[in-house]
């Protein structure tokens, strides 16, 4: 017979059974020291709000002109501005993951094929959250399944690039033996 | 020098990258969170642990010198910060129970309550904070008793007790909670 020792260890990863809330890493960002990655701007208010308005047109041509990629999050942001953050960051993660996996496709070009059509699912069921997001009368369980949505396509594509990884170095002489 | 799973990322956070900080907590957020929640069984008390551990992780990188995993040593840093807190609820006493367990009184080693790892996680909130802690840095977290006894300033020998006992409590809430 098993013992509780024995069960902990086969089902460790089913132990993990709370979530911390959404919004806790939004708690930890406003304490962090600012982004390294981006220029400090200190521009006069009439100017930021000049570039702005030209951003937002510019936004609104591209996103009439591409069918993904950029997104935008202004509606977002007047709902919640946490969780637009947020989602801005889970699209930076994937567009990131997207990249590395596609430098990987030499390696494995079937299952990189595979991999593409597996996240496509998720981006695709994410598009239909966020196109019922403007009339749906509870948008905030909405963004919610929104967020969760990025944060599945964010660990499939961790898994898949590691996979593809493995697949492309050599075999470990010291774990074969 | 320990093979990090994540050494690109983690030099990246080390050069104030936010997408790379966002990309570790989003890898980390949850395991940690889990593990301070096991132990203060307390949702608030386990945010804000997580909140400090991974602003403590990322403002003190420079320190983290790549003998064990990142992982390990956020691990580190959160359960610290989780017995620290236990602590200053007083709730971290061993004192009543320093006695060698007596020989009459071995743990019941059989599992017989199903293959379900839930009622085990569930019935660690009913332990009390001394048997949980050891249990749950011995059982769950993967630490051995010489690990656990520097952990929390206790001899090993009170380690091995502590686990002994509060996992025949453990068995015994368990089928309690199953029988009523």
């Amino acid at each position: 017979m098993m013992n509780l020792e024995d069960l902990v260890n086969k089902k460790r990863e089913d132990a993990d059974i709370v979530h911390p809330s959404p919004h806790l890493w939004n708690r930890i960002e406003s304490q962090l020291p600012a982004d390294s990655t981006k220029p400090k701007l200190n521009w006069p208010p009439l100017a930021v709000a000049a570039s702005l308005l030209l951003c937002i047109g510019i936004g609104y041509f591209w996103g009439k002109n591409s069918a993904s990629g950029t997104q935008s999050y202004a509606d977002i942001k007047a709902l919640d501005p946490q969780y637009a953050r947020q989602m801005a960051m889970y699209n930076g993660v994937i567009q990131e993951k997207r990249k590395t996996l596609a430098s990987l496709k030499a390696y494995q070009p079937t299952l990189y094929v595979t991999f593409e059509q597996d996240w496509r699912v998720l981006e695709k069921s994410y598009q239909e959250l966020r196109d019922t997001l403007p009339n749906h009368p509870n948008q905030e369980e909405l963004l919610k399944a929104m967020i969760d949505n990025l944060r599945w396509q964010s660990d499939l594509l961790e898994q898949q690039v590691r996979i593809l990884e493995n697949l492309k170095s050599p075999p470990n002489t010291d774990e074969l033996a | 020098m320990y093979s990090e799973p994540h050494g690109a990322l983690i030099d990246r956070c080390l050069r104030g990258e936010r997408q790379a900080q966002f990309q570790v907590y989003h890898l980390y957020a949850k395991a940690m969170y889990n593990v301070a929640y096991r132990i203060v069984q307390q949702a608030q008390e386990a945010e804000d642990i997580l909140q400090e551990a991974f602003l403590d992780a990322f403002l003190k990188l420079g320190t983290f010198r790549r003998e064990s995993s990142f992982g390990s040593w956020l691990k580190q840093i959160v359960v610290r910060k989780a017995i620290n807190q236990l602590r200053s609820r007083r709730e971290l006493l061993f004192s009543l129970d320093q006695t060698p367990l007596a020989e009459e009184d071995p743990p019941d080693d059989a599992w017989d309550s199903g293959d379900s790892i839930e009622p085990i996680v569930n019935a660690l909130a009913y332990l009390p904070e001394g048997y949980r802690t050891v249990l749950t840095l011995y059982l769950f977290e993967g630490y051995d008793h010489e690990e656990i006894s520097q952990i929390l300033g206790i001899s090993e020998v009170t380690s091995r007790t502590q686990y002994a006992r509060a996992k025949k409590r453990l068995i015994d809430i368990i089928h309690n909670r199953t029988v009523s």
